[in-house]
């Protein structure tokens, strides 16, 4: 009986532990940009969707927009067929990152991403302030994907 | 007397004869050696929790059940036996798993069906560790689960349970913002009703219902499923029992896939750029299971045993508003298969041989052509348990298993064991033993290419993973005093080859998860028990303790093998109190993995995200009287929020109060 109580206390007592696990203690960050586009659309049934991607990262290759956990997109689709957009991106981890820009999905498969415009350099998302930038997208001049 | 045993009705010769907790202490065991054996000296490592154990804590799902036999550790919704397993993203099991000794392990994914068992009518359930194929061929990688139910009893015997419960709402104001949800508590109900009776002296049956609805913890994490399950016995003769278990499970609602990172783990995250939520689905499922057997007893000397076993399953996703797309769209299939067993007590030893044939048939519209695919398979096994000297007994054993696969090719295993016992004293035995496991890969992890939401291919060149294992331990038992106490102590050493594991691959223009054969493992380990039982006011009362030390390496990589915690702690505690009271607690620790997957972790955020476990489980019951008994659960007390798997919140605090009136 004793032994059984004291291994009760025990059990109680043991585990003087923190909570497991609890949110970040980062304060996020947004980031707030503009799109100028310029040259001719392609075509609509290649414009599946397109977004404002920041990634920490340099990507290899498509597979690389799968990897959530270290870029941020924009929550809302861009509009397409029009000459300039603006976005909000919220909720953005703090940190630097250095390589951003438009990417458009031309068809309907996970990896069918590219990039259409960037960000000129890198740049930082400060702890609960927003990064300002601005993206130029000429669709006769598409940047090199994979980058050089 | 091991073959008098073998033709006992299951209501004597199954249940235990005292309410006991986990463990070392039930009076018989089958799985270790497919015949009764008496558990003090049975020379492998077997846990059994017992019927009253899992009553007492409220438990009405398989899985919870295991979370405290020690060495036994859970990932979601896979077992892990002495760190046999990691975490495969829900498909598979490196352990197998039997109902009444027929394996059971589902058509489409070849995983356990936690919640679809008669957990209401379990005499008790083993838990054999360490590979066990020698005995039952594919999936006894690293250890063998046996439900083993109930028999008849001799007076008509009718049960309620009824529970109800709530979780507790969140702590963390940031993660309520994601999920109003969170702010509230959270239901959970669960009622059974069983009865159980003989009619006349050659018939008995017992019948159970119940329904489980929970509104889950997290979003989208909702369910309910309804269960029936009947056996019916038949003594057909002196010399020929017949019985029939079958069971219909209903499920119904969401499968939380993957948390949207610790910022917000409570919804679904989105695995693909643009937003698209991936991280639940939402299914109909129909689990059904016929399983006949069949005990003919030969002669005075020999006994044979049929079994069959019929095991089908259909998944349908739901649209938005509840409704099941069809079954094309779906997943359906169905195991069967039988086999022969024939026990024969010879001169020289009980030697116990026979023969098997499964097969199944799976489609889903997740593999790459549509078609029904299955995996045939025959085998044959025997073993020779001897007593060569007084208290030494040595049992070798050898199984062969041919697996037909569907691209023509044949996997061809011989799985070996042999145990050792040595009985020092009536309280005091040795044990060694030695056994080979493997596991075919099934269907789903071989043919399952779809990329339309989640980047999964194919790789029908899928091998057999491989283990073989020895141990040696002592188990012993002795009385302080007017307290008893049981120890149990193992060291054990396992090697794995082959081991399949999901990895993100990307080749000739594909990119995504596909299970390979990827490494090979060692995995070595102590692991000790004790147990003290005590009669106060005039029940028992009870302590325990077990701590399992592992060491899980990669061989292929030369770091530790993903997924697995070092140190195991579990610890149980029952004490009488007086005016029918009883006070009950079981504390786990887990450390946190030493190393977890980091491709997963590319992927969905704060997927590499672990900590220690803490959970404490406490309970105060009330039995005024033999048919009633009321109690207060209390489950992760601590409120400790951890995970077991990658990417999903345990459950947080929650209260259950339990009412169990018998007729």
């Amino acid at each position: 009986m004793r032994a059984a109580l004291v291994l009760l206390a025990l059990a109680a007592v043991l585990p003087a532990c923190d909570g497991g696990f609890a949110p970040p203690a980062t304060t996020p960050g947004a980031i707030r940009g503009t799109v100028r586009y310029a040259g001719p659309w392609p075509p609509a049934d290649s414009l599946v969707e397109v977004r404002f991607v920041a990634m920490r990262f340099i990507p290899r290759d498509t597979t690389d927009f799968l990897q959530l956990n270290n870029l941020v997109f924009s929550p809302q689709k861009l509009r397409v067929n029009v000459d300039a957009d603006v976005f909000v991106v919220p909720d953005v981890p703090p940190g630097r990152y250095v390589y951003a820009g438009v990417a458009q999905r031309y068809a309907a498969s996970l990896f069918a991403w590219r990039p259409v415009g960037l960000v000129e350099g890198a740049f930082t998302v400060p702890p609960g302030d927003t990064a300002r930038v601005t993206v130029e997208v000429d669709f006769r001049r598409l940047p090199p994907f994979p980058p050089r | 007397m091991m073959l008098a045993a073998l033709v006992a009705l299951p209501a004597r010769a199954q249940v235990p004869s005292t309410a006991r907790d986990t463990a070392s202490v039930a009076e018989v065991v089958v799985t270790a050696s497919r015949s009764e054996q008496a558990a003090a000296t049975v020379p492998t490592s077997v846990a059994v929790v017992g019927a009253e154990a899992i009553a007492a804590r409220g438990l009405v799902r398989l899985d919870d059940v295991l979370r405290n036999v020690p060495g036994v550790q859970l990932s979601d919704n896979q077992v892990s036996v002495r760190g046999s397993s990691g975490f495969s993203y829900n498909v598979g099991s490196r352990v197998l798993f039997l109902v009444d000794g027929v394996p059971l392990l589902g058509p489409d994914a070849e995983g356990i069906p936690f919640e679809a068992l008669p957990l209401e009518q379990a005499a008790r359930i083993e838990v054999v560790k360490g590979p066990g194929s020698a005995l039952y061929g594919s999936g006894a990688l690293g250890g063998v689960i046996n439900l083993i139910t109930r028999g008849f009893p001799e007076r008509p015997a009718t049960a309620v349970t009824a529970l109800g419960g709530a979780y507790e709402p969140v702590r963390h104001a940031a993660w309520r913002s994601g999920w109003a949800g969170a702010d509230a508590f959270r239901r959970f109900g669960y009622v059974s009703a069983s009865h159980a009776r003989r009619l006349g002296g050659r018939v008995g049956m017992w019948a159970t219902v119940s329904y489980r609805d929970d509104a889950g913890y997290l979003r989208l994490g909702a369910g309910s499923r309804a269960t029936a399950y009947a056996k019916l016995g038949w003594r057909a003769s002196g010399r020929v029992r017949v019985d029939l278990l079958g069971g219909v499970s209903r499920g119904k609602g969401d499968t939380f896939l993957y948390w949207n990172g610790l910022g917000d783990p409570l919804n679904p995250g989105t695995l693909a750029l643009g937003g698209r939520t991936t991280g639940s689905s939402d299914n109909l499922t129909y689990r059904y299971s016929v399983l006949p057997t069949a005990t003919v007893t030969v002669s005075p000397r020999t006994v044979a045993t049929l079994r069959a076993r019929v095991f089908g399953v259909t998944i349908r996703a739901l649209d938005d508003r509840g409704r099941p797309f069809p079954l094309a769209d779906g997943t359906a299939g169905v195991r069967y298969g039988g086999e022969v067993q024939v026990a024969h007590a010879a001169a020289f030893g009980l030697v116990t041989a026979g023969a098997t044939l499964d097969a199944n048939a799976t489609r889903t519209s997740f593999y790459a052509d549509d078609r029904y695919r299955g995996q045939p398979e025959a085998a044959a096994f025997a073993q020779w348990e001897a007593e060569p000297l007084e208290g030494l007994r040595v049992t070798p054993g050898v199984r062969f298993d041919a697996y037909r696969l569907n691209d023509a090719r044949t996997e061809r295993r011989v799985s070996p064991k042999l145990t050792v016992g040595y009985e020092v004293s009536p309280r005091l035995h040795l044990r060694a033993g030695y056994g080979a496991g493997f596991r075919v890969p099934g269907v789903s992890e071989r043919f399952t290419d779809d990329t339309s939401f989640f980047p999964l291919l194919s790789n029908p060149a899928l091998r057999p993973e491989t283990s073989e294992g020895a141990e040696a331990g002592v188990r012993g038992e002795r009385r302080f005093g007017r307290t008893d106490v049981r120890v149990d102590a193992a060291a054990f050493w396992t090697g794995y080859r082959r081991l399949v594991e999901p990895t993100f691959v990307s080749e000739g223009g594909r990119s995504g998860f596909r299970f390979v054969n990827l490494t090979r493992a060692r995995i070595r380990g102590v692991e000790a028990s004790v147990e003290a039982v005590r009669r106060v006011f005039g029940r028992a009362a009870t302590a325990g303790a077990s701590v399992q030390l592992l060491d899980a390496y990669d061989t292929g990589t030369g770091r530790p093998l993903v997924y697995r915690s070092q140190y195991l702690v579990q610890t149980r505690a029952e004490a009488a109190l007086p005016f029918g009271l009883a006070l009950g607690a079981d504390y786990r620790f887990a450390s946190r993995p030493g190393r977890v997957d980091s491709d997963f972790a590319l992927f969905v955020p704060s997927a590499d995200a672990f900590t220690d476990a803490h959970v404490l489980d406490a309970r105060l019951a009330w039995t005024p009287g033999p048919a009633l008994s009321v109690t207060f659960l209390v489950r992760n007390a601590l409120d400790r929020y951890y995970a077991e798997r990658p990417a999903i919140l345990a459950p947080p605090r929650a209260f259950a109060l339990q009412m169990r009136a018998a007729f």
